[in-house]
């Protein structure tokens, strides 16, 4: 009976030490500034500072893209690299045929003049081929980002004379990143988000800030007009 | 190197070849197919900003079965095990659907009798999830992993060779995924599941 009750013991007590322990998450420091910083136009400080992810029931975002120089292409294997780049399920999108439909409207064309002053310019992807540029439009309020978010991407040069695949695929992934909420500029070169982008995919450090964005209080919420 | 097949479906399918050959003082044989519903606790806890916690909902729960007597009311048996449910993301008191996950679990072991008429069970083998999309922490599938359990069955001659069984389970295994290991998690999180069944079983003398 004894020799019986410390088999027991002894199999509780090693079932124990295998059990005392779970699963450890890294670390996800090691990520960049990704807020955008307004002037603030009252008492106290003189500039605020925003963050904006797509919520929930916004999901799928809807994407147009302009169907010229192959670009719908670029944008669905930018979604799913930013889709891969998250654990839970936090963000997805789709293409759809409609634009009045759309959250996020992608030209090829080079991006007009700003559209309202209260629209801020992130002019990025000075890749030597082809450029990009993402208005994000915060309203008067500055508590609301204004839908469609534009995002350009355009070639520099006549687009049959060099082959751009490589430029426009970079330059989508990292205007399609700003409209994810990324609303800076990384100041490594490794990483997809760094200004002169370089990177094929989001970075570790990409993944790390991205993630922080979509589990962070946001100050703006998506309208339309 | 990945071994070619994994350790967890190695140890449970030689426990269940260890079934296979029918010991000279077979008494006799049962079949018995259940349902019920499984409970388990979360397969993840992660902090980005605030808390996540990854828990299975309870799902439906099919078990199969096959049992093998033996001398002095011990027995040898051999249990397959598919739930089928949800999966929810739970973060600042508030929860979402994430992917549908479905698991199989093959287990063998031994039983005997126990108190008032009921049977106890224990068992190893292998469990393996199927997440419904290969994304988010299963982007590269689902882990297979060893399972352990014990278990208590009671059952009710309705019309022989026939009987009625309520079997309740706890089994436990460790979980972490393939995608989950690539971002930098390590050491894996202790599941522990129940589960409660009714079926029906069958008696072949």
């Amino acid at each position: 009976m004894i020799r019986r009750l410390l088999l027991a013991g002894a199999a509780l007590a090693a079932f124990a030490v295998i059990a005392c322990s779970d699963i450890v998450a890294p670390s996800r420091f090691g990520r960049y500034e990704w807020r955008l910083f307004v002037a603030f136009d009252s008492l106290g400080p003189r500039e605020d500072s925003l963050t904006f992810h797509w919520p929930a029931s916004s999901l799928p975002v809807k994407i147009w893209v302009e169907n010229q120089y192959g670009m719908p292409g670029f944008v669905q294997h930018s979604i799913g690299l930013w889709k891969n780049a998250f654990l839970y399920g936090e963000y997805d999108a789709v293409i759809v045929t409609d634009s009045s439909t759309a959250d996020v409207i992608v030209r090829t064309i080079i991006a007009p003049l700003k559209p309202s002053p209260s629209a801020g310019r992130l002019a990025s992807a000075l890749f030597p081929g082809c450029s990009g540029e993402t208005d994000i439009d915060t309203v008067a309020t500055r508590n609301q980002l204004r839908l469609p978010v534009h995002a350009y991407v355009y070639p520099k040069f006549d687009p049959t004379t060099n082959d751009l695949t490589q430029c426009f695929r970079i330059t989508a992934t990292h205007e399609l990143g700003h409209t994810l909420g990324l609303f800076q500029h990384s100041g490594d070169t490794l990483d997809v988000m760094f200004s002169d982008p370089v990177a094929e995919q989001p970075s570790p450090r990409d993944i790390r800030t991205v993630e922080t964005v979509y589990h962070f209080p946001v100050s703006l919420v998506p309208v339309r007009p | 190197m990945r071994p070619l097949i994994h350790p967890a479906v190695r140890t449970s399918a030689f426990l269940v070849l260890l079934l296979a050959p029918a010991p000279a003082r077979l008494a006799a044989q049962t079949f018995t197919a259940a349902l019920g519903a499984t409970a388990s606790t979360r397969l993840l806890h992660d902090q980005i900003v605030s808390g996540i916690d990854v828990q299975p909902k309870v799902a439906p729960t099919l078990n199969l079965r096959a049992e093998k007597g033996l001398a002095h009311g011990y027995g040898i048996n051999a249990e397959l095990g598919i739930t089928s449910g949800g999966l929810k993301i739970r973060e600042n008191g508030v929860s979402r659907d994430f992917v549908s996950l479905r698991t199989v679990s093959l287990t063998g072991g031994a039983d005997g009798r126990f108190i008032l008429g009921t049977r106890w069970r224990l068992g190893v083998g292998a469990i393996k999830y199927f997440p419904s999309r290969h994304e988010g922490l299963f982007l590269q599938g689902g882990p297979t992993e060893i399972i352990g359990g014990a278990g208590l069955d009671y059952s009710w001659k309705v019309r022989p060779p026939f009987a009625l069984v309520v079997a309740a389970r706890y089994d436990y295994h460790r979980f972490t995924t393939a995608e989950l290991k690539s971002r930098g998690f390590f050491r894996t999180e202790n599941v522990h599941r129940v589960a409660l069944t009714f079926g029906i079983s069958w008696l072949k003398s």
